[in-house]
């Protein structure tokens, strides 16, 4: 096989805060290659949002403590600003979870979206009058030619009339709307690499699946590379190729979407597809995770998840837990793997008690 | 240019003017305010060419004279026209007061925007020197600068300007603290822009309302400086026409001729009443969450 679009190798992106070092990325490694959708699962906190920002090099505030990055054999942990910048433009782009916050409030939709075509198009000698349309220095054609590619990308995203509606402002659109112009933003320099952070979660359902559908076309017809992030495993089940579950800033359990939703081997994502509603019969209480994520602060030493995971050992507390493979693509780290079978192993089994507790 | 994309230009330009025909006459005392300023900009382009005196030539035969006919606001203590002194001191008053207010405007939103996005020590250095300047009272510290350089206009100017940027970068730097750490703004790097793209293209325009109706109603404040200033005799000397100069020369007359004071007086009130009122209603219209923010300054 061919080298993958995107390396991620051992990642840590650390925050100094004045409760101590956070860990939010700690020891992550994945790939993405073109042409497929990885997803990225976990709760609040688990360093999804902080490494999709790490690929970016946007990682401000935090920053990375080692690994590498490496972006069609381009590593990015060490690159230039011109080279971010031209990779930025060109190769890698990014959705945001809210679209009413992605757009600038003071430009029409569709000269946003020009200005996207035109960062790509004049790559690295961007001058800074030209983007201000300060007259002389302003190369008319070639913003009116952006321009009509924006209504055109508009289009595509299947936005009714959208010429008029390329001068409207963002506050004039639906939340659905500003998505999919986020999304046209994201696809005028027309990248290789994709990035939705929880691009849907904003959205109600009908937007969402369309939204979905799209990511799908574009992997199917541009052979773009998406990273899809979220908290949702029924987005995940919809959409991803591949699927990788972070905790705690590490790599719990990564392989194929269908594998390890039918199968999961790893504790955590048993655990967490347990809360999903699709797996609860009906009439019976939704289940929902015990227990608080664990508090990144210094890192861990053993398994992030240790604290919360009713067949951890001692050894799940100290040592490093190694990667195993289940199989060639099914990664998992946990050291009590081969877990007892589903069923018996899902919370539900476990009965709350008032305090928040579990008895076991 | 081909067609559709023209055409989109076009409808661009025209939603912002509706939008700004909609935002003024919407509020009465806003259209108050844009007239009062529209009459003195008329007076103070036109006033002086149509007047048939001069007004630094000195008719001592009619010193004094009460408005009649010939001199519709009198005359003063050297028989100098009062209402052509008064147009002459428009043109002046609101020249230094657009200068002035532009000079605070380009540095206080220059001095903010470095120092909200740079932060760190510059960010330090430069808003503890916004604190010292806002800690004089403004018209103490302008009339100390003033008094060092010595009397004139271009100096009384230049001290305004030195006093009263401060507000403009505190103002400035908030707008930024808030927006640059908005989504739209790693959006924009996301694109490729350099940090000089992200500041000029994505940042001012959404910092510039809140300057815009500061400015407005800094405008007032600079001519009562001014005239203040150059009551005190530190700013425009004799016989220059400057309102506060006339009030401060008539001073001596109010007994005997009421004009001298109450002519240039009102005018300065009815200066500042405008462009406050204007302001006001700009700071209503475009941006009501800030208001409370505008108030404290």
């Amino acid at each position: 096989m061919s080298k993958p679009l995107l390396r991620v190798e051992d990642l840590h992106t650390r925050f100094d805060t004045d409760r101590g070092t956070v860990h939010a990325v700690d020891g992550t490694s994945f790939t993405v290659d073109r042409g497929e959708i990885v997803g990225v699962l976990g709760e609040s906190g688990s360093g999804k949002s902080v490494t999709a920002r790490s690929i970016c090099r946007l990682e401000d505030p935090g920053r990375i403590a080692g690994g590498t990055i490496e972006f069609e054999g381009i590593e990015l942990t060490t690159a230039e600003e011109s080279t971010l910048r031209r990779l930025r433009g060109n190769e890698i782009s990014m959705v945001f979870q809210d679209p009413t916050e992605t757009l600038n409030p003071v430009f029409p939709v569709g000269e946003q979206i020009a200005e996207a075509v035109r960062i790509h198009e004049t790559n690295d000698r961007q001058r800074l009058l030209d983007f201000l349309g300060v007259p002389p220095f302003r190369d008319r054609s070639a913003w009116a030619d952006a321009r009509e590619r924006a209504v055109e990308l508009l289009g595509q995203m299947d936005i009714p009339s959208p010429k008029s509606r390329s001068t409207a402002f963002p506050h004039e659109f639906s939340g659905g709307l500003r998505q999919r112009a986020v999304l046209a933003v994201a696809l005028a320099s027309e990248p290789s690499l994709l990035i939705a952070d929880e691009p849907t979660t904003a959205l109600d359902t009908t937007t969402q699946a369309d939204i979905l559908r799209r990511l799908r076309s574009l992997r199917d017809e541009r052979d773009v590379g998406i990273l899809l992030i979220t908290h949702d495993i029924g987005v995940i089940a919809q959409t991803c190729d591949r699927v990788i579950v972070l905790y705690g800033g590490q790599v719990m359990e990564a392989g194929p979407v269908e594998r390890v939703l039918t199968d999961p081997a790893h504790p955590y994502t048993r655990s967490l597809l347990a809360c999903s509603v699709r797996n609860t019969d009906s009439g019976e209480r939704i289940h929902s995770a015990q227990g608080r994520p664990a508090d990144p602060v210094d890192g861990h030493e053993g398994c992030p998840f240790a604290d919360r995971c009713r067949h951890a050992t001692a050894a799940c507390r100290e040592g490093p837990i190694p990667t195993t493979e289940r199989s060639s693509e099914h990664r998992l780290s946990c050291l009590e793997a081969p877990l007892p079978a589903t069923r018996e192993s899902s919370p539900q089994r476990v009965s709350p008690t008032p305090d928040g507790g579990t008895t076991e | 240019m081909s067609g559709p994309a023209a055409d989109t230009g076009v409808r661009q330009e025209s939603d912002q003017r509706d939008e700004w025909t909609e935002v003024i006459p919407a509020d009465r005392l806003a259209q108050v305010g844009l007239g009062i300023i529209l009459i003195l900009l008329v007076l103070a382009v036109f006033g002086p060419i149509v007047s048939p005196y001069d007004p630094a030539t000195q008719d001592l035969s009619s010193r004094l004279e009460a408005p009649s006919l010939t001199h519709p606001l009198g005359t003063d203590q050297l028989g100098r026209d009062v209402l052509t002194r008064l147009l002459h001191g428009a043109r002046l008053s609101l020249g230094i007061a657009l200068a002035v207010t532009s000079v605070r405007l380009v540095v206080g939103t220059a001095v903010g925007l470095v120092a909200g996005y740079a932060g760190g020590w510059i960010d330090e250095a430069l808003m503890r020197l916004v604190d010292t300047l806002l800690a004089f009272p403004g018209i103490v510290l302008a009339l100390v600068i003033a008094g060092i350089l010595g009397p004139s206009l271009v100096n009384v100017m230049l001290a305004l300007s030195v006093v009263g940027w401060a507000s403009y970068a505190r103002l400035v730097r908030s707008s930024v603290l808030s927006v640059r750490e908005r989504e739209f703004v790693t959006v924009a790097r996301l694109l490729g822009h350099t940090r000089t793209h992200v500041t000029a293209r994505h940042l001012i325009p959404n910092v510039v309302a809140p300057v815009v109706v500061l400015a407005t109603l800094d405008i007032g404040g600079v001519i009562l400086g001014t005239a203040g200033l150059s009551f005190l005799g530190l700013g425009a000397q004799p016989p220059t026409p400057e309102w506060g100069t006339m009030l401060a020369s008539g001073r001596t007359y109010l007994r005997q001729a009421w004009w001298l004071v109450n002519a240039p007086g009102v005018c300065i009130m009815f200066t500042v009443f405008g462009f406050n009122l204007l302001g006001d209603s700009l700071r209503d219209t475009l941006s009501p969450t800030q208001s409370a923010q505008m108030e404290q300054l």
